[in-house]
């Protein structure tokens, strides 16, 4: 009974792997960490957080500000990006702008997590009439155009930016739902889940312990696709008038009042940050959701 | 380290009792696949019976019946299983899961598979007793997982136990899978083709760990397999199956020496070991029927070399009869036409 243990531990990881058990978990941190892409766009999200979060620090002036005696001012020492026809100060506007596009990208990437994770993963684990009823109601959200929904909501209730952030995840999470019950499909036929059910645990256990550490990675990374796209459908709505009110400013509104063909020729400075930011953003986002797919798909490879 | 409180089983009494289980599948065209029909058995406390039969026997489809596992296209449609006293298919749902793991529990064929891939192998082993323990702390659980690790044969238990399964050989994790099973200090041990998917020098290992693990905690356990030399080797009974049905049912010797029925016969000739060496080894010709409708006779009878022109194998199934001490077995022909050699001493 003694020989089998050198022969066990022989061929089982990858170089990195020789001496220790690094968890699942530390693997992927770890793959991810050498991802370039990734990085850069963790540090990027990290600081536009923080100049939306810290933005009074940065800038003297509010963003509702108005300053007759300095409109349309391109940038300066004063006005790191200029003025507004209403003279307010665009970098001010351009951070707290950020707020908002930020907090519906969380809000929504959130959301559609949770809602979509519970929903693809009752529907996988019990299926049935469960599965199908849970999954004809993403079929019916699916086949909606999210865009004119809101239009009609915000003409009736009057646009506000908790009702863009429900209707946006309203509308995203059954391709999280879809992607997790498919996971949860192939998982389901895993002897280890059996072997869970063998030694008497409860559904709910299997689902915690077993279903989600590898149910969540793809799940978050659709998330974060979702939380892209919640970022731009928030600036369209927004360029459009249904989203985002003025005076608050958002990515969206600010490029919705420099529409005017004198603007664009003339004053780049009103239309170029909050073009870019959302790019930015959107890159970022789109970039660590990649990041995190590989990083752990190649832990589940390795791990098996 | 042995089963915790419950004093050990005498041997001799009865622990499991099947009988007249009937299983039906639907197949995807909505069809009846009659899995099991009549399959029955007994295991008594602390024995070994070894359940031997080709794929689609059964064998594993009674085991998930009675660990109220089945998959969701099966229905069990008749008769009845006793554990100790209780009545199986009809326990509701949380009794049956506390028995699962706690008093009955079970390993298969592919332990690759059956260790969750992204959880240290020592906190599955722990999750196992924790499960039915609620109340103890994961320290009281982790040393009965290194105690228990070690009565499986796993050498430093305590390195092994923080490992992932894949830093785990096969026979190994099939340990693992051992531990799991018998950490709450079940009564009954499923264990369903343990040896199929390893090297043959791993499989004698596995075997000669359920032999100690029946001698120190006095676990009865259920061996499936295709291996008649397993059940030679640590088996003290064997019920053999075909086509959802035990068709003969006898200590080890007395099946291995004086089989009644044909199949049990033929399947003995098709060892390998049987056929003098570099004879063909001697095959059973034909195929198990396809369960979509019982025949009325013996469903052996296509392919029984002793059924002859009998019409009694055409027509009436032969039912389990004794015909001899702890001897059954359902043909019409048992006990005739016994092989020269092969008879009973």
């Amino acid at each position: 009974m003694l020989m089998d243990p050198g022969i066990a531990t022989g061929p089982a990881g990858p170089v990195e792997d020789i001496g220790s058990s690094l968890s699942p978990a530390a693997l992927a941190r770890k793959r991810f960490l050498r991802n370039r892409a990734a990085v850069a766009g963790a540090i990027i999200l990290v600081l536009l957080t923080a100049a939306a979060i810290f933005a009074p620090l940065l800038t003297p002036y509010t963003p509702a500000h108005i300053d007759l005696n300095a409109v349309l001012q391109p940038p300066s020492g004063q006005h790191w990006l200029g003025t507004d026809s209403t003279g307010r100060d665009e970098f001010s506007r351009l951070l707290y702008a950020g707020r908002i596009s930020l907090t519906v990208g969380l809000l929504t990437g959130a959301a559609v997590y949770i809602i979509g994770t519970v929903i693809g993963v009752s529907a996988g684990w019990y299926g049935g009439w469960i599965d199908q009823v849970l999954m004809r109601i993403a079929d019916i959200y699916l086949s909606i155009p999210p865009v004119l929904v809101v239009i009609v909501i915000a003409g009736i209730l009057g646009p506000s930016l908790p009702l863009l952030i429900i209707l946006i995840a309203g509308f995203s999470w059954p391709y999280v739902a879809r992607i997790a019950r498919g996971s949860v499909l192939s998982l389901r036929e895993q002897e280890y889940v059996l072997a869970a059910l063998i030694v008497g645990a409860r559904g709910r256990r299997i689902i915690f312990r077993h279903l989600m550490p590898t149910v969540s990675p793809p799940a978050i990374v659709a998330s974060a696709v979702m939380a892209a796209q919640a970022i731009l459908l928030e600036a369209a709505l927004s360029f459009i008038g249904v989203g985002v009110q003025p005076p608050t400013p958002s990515w969206g509104n600010m490029l919705a009042d420099a529409q005017s063909i004198t603007v664009l020729s003339s004053q780049p400075w009103l239309w170029v940050p909050p073009g870019l930011a959302i790019v930015l953003t959107v890159l970022s986002v789109t970039f660590v959701g990649d990041g995190i797919s590989d990083a752990s798909s190649t832990a589940q490879g390795l791990s098996r | 380290m042995t089963a915790p409180a419950p004093a050990r089983p005498q041997p001799g009494e009865e622990l499991l009792s099947i009988e007249g289980l009937r299983v039906d599948f639907t197949d995807d065209r909505g069809r009846a696949v009659h899995a099991l029909d009549g399959a029955g058995y007994t295991v008594r406390k602390g024995e070994i019976l070894g359940v031997v039969g080709e794929s689609g026997s059964g064998k594993t489809v009674t085991a998930l019946t009675l660990m109220g596992l089945l998959p969701h296209n099966a229905r069990v449609v008749g008769g009845q299983i006793g554990f100790d006293g209780l009545d199986i298919l009809r326990l509701a749902r949380p009794q049956l899961r506390a028995l699962r793991g706690r008093r009955i529990g079970m390993i298969f064929q592919d332990p690759m598979t059956a260790l969750d891939p992204v959880v240290r192998v020592g906190d599955q082993v722990d999750e196992a007793y924790l499960i039915h323990h609620k109340s103890q702390s994961r320290k009281s659980a982790r040393s009965r997982t290194l105690s228990i690790l070690d009565l499986v044969g796993v050498a430093d238990p305590e390195r092994r136990a923080r490992q992932y399964p894949h830093e785990w050989s096969g026979g190994m994790r099939q340990r693992a899978m051992i531990a799991m099973a018998l950490i709450n200090g079940p009564d009954l041990l499923i264990a369903d083709e343990p040896t199929t998917a390893l090297d043959a020098t791993v499989q004698a290992q596995v075997i000669d760990v359920l032999a100690r693990a029946r001698a120190e905690t006095g676990v009865a356990v259920v061996l499936i397999t295709h291996n008649l030399g397993i059940i030679a080797e640590i088996a003290d009974r064997v019920a053999v199956m075909y086509a959802g049905r035990v068709v003969e049912h006898a200590a080890v010797r007395t099946l291995l020496r004086a089989s009644a029925h044909p199949y049990t016969r033929a399947l003995i000739a098709s060892r390998p070991g049987s056929a003098p060496a570099g004879e063909r080894l001697t095959p059973i010709r034909g195929m198990p029927p396809r369960m979509l409708t019982i025949p009325p006779g013996c469903s052996f009878q296509p392919r029984c070399t002793s059924a002859g022109e009998d019409q009694r194998c055409v027509t009436d199934k032969p039912e389990l009869v004794t015909i001899g001490e702890l001897h059954e077995a359902a043909c019409h022909h048992a006990g005739g036409q016994v092989p020269k050699g092969l008879e009973v001493e």
